[in-house]
């Protein structure tokens, strides 16, 4: 028995000692293999008593299975420690940038319209487009701007040669989209638009998103709580609004609305945004004209609807604190890749 | 709408006035400040309180239907009724007529003036000078003292808002004449400018010639100078509409015609010249001849008598204003309230109100008095469907977040282009062209969406930046067609300058790699096919059409050498456009069983004619393969050492695959054999060992 001890203890010692795979190996062959001293200690089993045989045979085996486990915890180790040797040596410098392209961006204007397309989507509004080159009849007659109004007179339209025009607003959806669908009806129309002026605060081409709701029973109160809570939701900031009474030939009443000004909110006097008055002017609305009703054939006294409007581009210079308006339309790439 | 307010569009001019001159006639007990925003929340804007000495100058941005209020007198009378504060009226105006002496004048276009009074004052002596309060009066309203009959007829103007016109008496022969203007008549007007006239024209002529462009301005030969002694006054009205086309055919704006266009009071006429005529004779002495009224009654605007339903009144906006209190909000607005019961009201307008034609007029009155801002805000009710949401759109926005992660640049560009680089781009297609350009550079509608790509790169190019990836989505306009595109223009090194790839210019398959992943988005990229073509801006061996079931919708390419040179882009500059409806159509992916049994590869090492193309090759492998083929692989592609002269070398790898058994061996060399069979047959393809 204190053989198979001393056995024991000495292979373990190599075992531990055995710094690969292959000497651990050779190790394992020396104690445990054919030729092993445990090996040749069961063969003197028969030279045993009966007795005694199973105690001494239990003993070695014992030891063999301690060996084997040592021989596997040992080979397990080396494993793990030649992997980590490995490892250590694939080291990175994980602050290097990725491969690859860089991400692009979407123009603010673009970013804005979707950011008011989905607060109006959420209260039943679709979206809907409408041509750019327009007839004179839906730019103008069908919103209840006549020929000789004053209101046409000022706008800066730009004409093609065949008497169409550039819309010089999103509104004339307004009249195609009543012709066409039936009522109640919540639309929300964004689009590029044209007038012929050109200078610091002026593009020949601007955004707007022109919205119209049409029901039984839609009074100025409704959209009042729809605008407030649309700059709201926009700004994302708990922002004072007032409403002004204003004059548009296709809706009565007008109105339009102010909102607490984003930049200094009313507390410098000397603010370029809002010129010091604390309040900046981002659209215009009011409840349909009947004339516009009753050109698209729908019934003014049974419906009544509001309709406004809002400057896509002031509202994105706004929401990004971009102070040229001028820059949205160059495209520099050190502009576009802000956004 | 414009609604947004953008420019000038609402039509709102800037007026100004004194604020002193203002509280003579109406005087709250309210600040500069809260004078100027009780006007401004009552819908008369004061853009600007301007201080000047011991007063303000109130700059007004009037709308265009409140033409009203563009005097002194309309201010005070719409201040009045914001504030309740009385208003006082000029005192009454004594007998001042002391000679006989009156001049006829016949109106002969009664509906374009019903009203024409005039008065000849002789004995004026018009070398004085202007009282300063009055000539300072004029100044904070911008208007330059001239002589003091023109002073005065300005002043009034700015006080009752009646534009007036002095003659030189000594210049008019016989009685006056409204007429229209004969064709080929000229007349030289103030400004020294010549107006050629036609019939559509209104004139204020003698028995010889035409004196006056009526109610837009007075000719030069027939004004009032320093050496005037005898002059002729007039105070007319002066159909709206005409006023507006007259000054817009000739485009002469004055103050005269600013009033006239709007509305000017039809029953102001005879009370403005009497003022008039009082500060002339106080200030410049003369007699007086009597206030002459000619008249066609029946032209004359009449003030409307409107329904009102208070009910519908409250409905409209909102509110559950008492009819008390609508009618303290309609008699501070002069109006007449005459009641058939509570829920019919007839409301007479003042004369200067013809702004106000309908009930909802009327509603906008009042709520405007009652105060926009003490109208509650009401949440809107739900929608009582809910939205449809279409399973096969293809959001906008999913494709621009394509290119955007794709590592595209959005660009907006101006729908309008040069001409020249619109000929250079499209020469096949005729631009339509704007026929009021703010420039030549913005002259044409463009046709495709290159032009405005192009000159975002050129500004970028011009910057130091080579390498651009932009895009736009936007339309396109060609006689009879207007549609939107997406479109794009990339150039420079494919990938931004890095350590861990190599530099190399982005190629032909790098921008139909982005645009077939883009027409994956669609669940139908097998229906597009990309067909080699040519454009005359595109390089001709490297121009694909894209299309769809026969439809051409879109084109990618190099641009063209000739057209790179002409425009100043870098050569290697690809660019594609697409018909956006084409591609925001998508098929509902619907679910396949997927095989349980392994799939089979087999590669092909084919040498083939250089001019086949791989189109054509998969269409035989697959024909010929049939249904177990899965999928085809080109995973090489070779020509040159090697390879014979016009022919190229195409590595393919087969994948097949059944869905109720494993293949074997002998199935696929069956498929095998047959395909190379068919390959060699068609396009006399050599397998490559």
């Amino acid at each position: 028995m204190r053989a198979i001890d001393q056995i024991v203890a000495e292979a373990q010692g190599a075992i531990q000692q055995a710094n690969d795979v292959p000497a651990l190996l050779r190790v394992k062959a020396q104690f445990l293999g054919k030729k092993s001293q445990l090996t040749d200690l069961l063969s003197q089993l028969s030279t045993m008593l009966p007795a005694e045989r199973p105690q001494f045979g239990q003993a070695i085996n014992h030891a063999k299975k301690q060996l084997q486990q040592a021989v596997k915890a040992r080979e397990q180790d080396l494993k793990k420690q030649h992997l980590n040797q490995k490892l250590a040596a694939e080291s990175i410098d994980v602050s290097l940038p990725g491969r690859g392209r860089a991400m692009g961006s979407l123009h603010p204007i673009t970013s804005v319209r979707h950011r008011v397309e989905s607060i109006f989507q959420h209260i039943g509004f679709t979206v809907v487009e409408g041509p750019e080159i327009e007839t004179e009849e839906y730019n103008f007659n069908a919103l209840n701007i006549p020929d000789h109004h004053p209101a046409r007179q000022m706008q800066d339209t730009f004409y093609l040669q065949d008497g169409r025009v550039l819309r010089t607003h999103t509104s004339p959806v307004q009249a195609r989209t009543l012709e066409k669908h039936s009522l109640p009806l919540r639309i929300i129309v964004p689009g590029r638009t044209y007038r012929h002026d050109f200078d610091v605060t002026h593009t020949p081409m601007f955004h707007q998103v022109e919205g119209l709701l049409v029901d039984e029973s839609v009074n100025f109160a409704q959209l009042k709580g729809v605008l407030i809570e649309f700059a709201q939701r926009f700004f994302q900031q708990n922002l004072a609004t007032r409403f002004r009474p204003s004059y548009f030939p296709f809706t009565e009443p007008s109105a339009e609305m102010d909102i607490e000004c984003v930049i200094c909110h009313g507390e410098d006097p000397q603010c370029r945004v809002c010129k010091g008055t604390g309040w900046l002017e981002v659209l215009g609305c009011g409840m349909v004209h009947p004339n516009v009703l009753r050109y698209a054939n729908v019934d003014s006294e049974q419906y009544t609807g509001f309709a406004f409007g809002i400057g896509l581009d002031r509202m994105a210079m706004l929401f990004y604190g971009i102070k040229d308006l001028r820059m949205m339309f160059e495209n520099d790439i050190r502009f576009l890749r802000q956004f | 709408m414009t609604f947004a307010f953008y420019g000038n569009f609402d039509g709102s001019i800037a007026m100004r006035i004194s604020e002193k001159w203002l509280r003579e006639w109406v005087d709250p007990s309210l600040t500069s400040q809260e004078l100027a925003e009780s006007l401004t929340m009552a819908g008369l804007e004061i853009e600007k309180l301007e201080p000047a000495d011991d007063d303000h100058i109130l700059e007004i941005g009037l709308t265009p239907n409140r033409g009203d209020c563009a005097s002194v007198m309309g201010m005070a009378r719409e201040l009045a009724a914001i504030t309740g504060s009385p208003l006082h009226d000029l005192p009454p105006i004594d007998a001042l007529q002391s000679i006989d002496e009156r001049l006829t004048a016949d109106l002969l276009a009664t509906e374009k003036c019903a009203r024409y009074v005039g008065c000849v004052i002789r004995g004026v002596d018009n070398t004085r000078t202007t009282p300063r309060w009055l000539q300072q009066r004029l100044e904070k309203s911008g208007i330059a003292s001239l002589t003091p009959i023109v002073d005065i007829t300005n002043y009034v103007m700015l006080e009752l808002g009646q534009p007036l016109h002095a003659f030189d008496l000594s210049c008019l022969h016989g009685g006056i004449q409204v007429r229209s203007a004969k064709p080929d008549e000229t007349l030289e007007l103030l400004d020294n400018t010549v107006v050629n006239l036609s019939e559509d024209d209104l004139v204020i002529a003698d028995h010889e010639k035409a004196l006056a462009l009526a109610g837009i301005m007075g000719g030069l030969n027939s004004a009032v100078s320093e050496n005037t002694q005898d002059a002729f006054l007039e105070s007319a009205f002066f159909e709206p509409v005409n006023i507006a086309l007259t000054s817009r055919r000739h485009t002469v704006s004055t103050d005269s015609s600013y009033r006239f266009e709007r509305g000017v009071d039809p029953m102001l006429q005879k009370s403005a010249i009497k003022r008039a005529i009082q500060l002339i004779v106080e200030i410049c002495g003369g007699e007086v001849g009597p206030v002459n009224e000619t008249l066609d009654e029946k032209q004359l605007p009449s003030a409307a008598v409107i329904k009102l339903r208070p009910r519908r009144l409250n409905k409209v906006i909102g509110t559950t204003i008492e009819p008390e209190l609508l009618h303290t909000i309609f008699t501070r607005l002069n109006l007449t309230v005459d009641k058939q019961g509570d829920e019919h009201w007839l409301v007479q307008c003042p004369s200067y109100r013809f702004d106000l034609k309908i009930e909802e007029d009327l509603i906008e009155e009042a709520a405007r008095l009652y105060g926009y801002n003490h109208i509650p805000a009401q949440q809107l009710s739900a929608s009582d469907h809910l939205p449809l949401v279409d399973q096969h759109k293809v959001d906008h926005y999913a494709i621009l977040s394509f290119f955007k992660a794709l590592g595209y640049q959005e660009v907006i560009t101006y729908s309008f282009v040069a001409e020249k680089i619109q000929t250079i781009l499209n020469p096949q297609h005729q631009a339509i062209a704007l026929s009021n350009p703010v420039s030549n550079e913005m002259a044409v509608m463009r046709t495709n969406l290159w032009s405005g790509l192009i000159n975002a790169a050129l500004h970028n190019l011009n910057r130091q930046v080579s390498r651009l990836r932009l895009f736009e989505l936007g339309s396109c306009f060609h006689i009879g067609d207007e549609r939107q595109y997406i479109g794009g223009l990339v150039t420079g090194p494919v990938y931004p300058e890095q350590w861990g790839s190599d530099r190399r210019s982005v190629d032909f398959f790098d921008v139909k790699g982005d645009i077939q992943q883009l027409l994956a988005i669609t669940h139908r990229s097998v229906e597009f096919t990309f067909e080699k073509s040519d454009h005359p801006a595109l390089h001709p061996q490297r121009c694909a059409l894209i299309r769809c079931h026969n439809r051409t919708v879109g084109i990618l390419g190099a641009i063209h050498p000739y057209a790179a040179a002409q425009l100043e882009l870098p050569t290697e500059t690809y660019l594609f456009e697409l018909q956006l409806n084409e591609i925001t159509t998508a098929n509902k992916p619907v679910f396949e069983p997927i095989s349980r049994f392994p799939s089979i590869r087999r590669d092909l090492s084919l040498l083939v004619d250089q001019h086949l193309t791989v189109d054509e090759l998969i269409s035989t492998i697959k024909a010929t393969a049939g249904d177990l083929l899965e999928d085809v692989v080109i995973f090489d592609l070779y020509q040159g050492k090697g390879v014979q002269a016009g022919k190229k070398s195409i590595a393919l790898g087969l994948i097949l695959q059944d869905f109720s058994r494993t293949l074997t061996d002998e199935d696929v060399e069956k498929i095998l054999t047959a395909v190379i069979a068919a390959l060699k047959r068609q396009y006399q393809a050599e397998l490559r060992i």
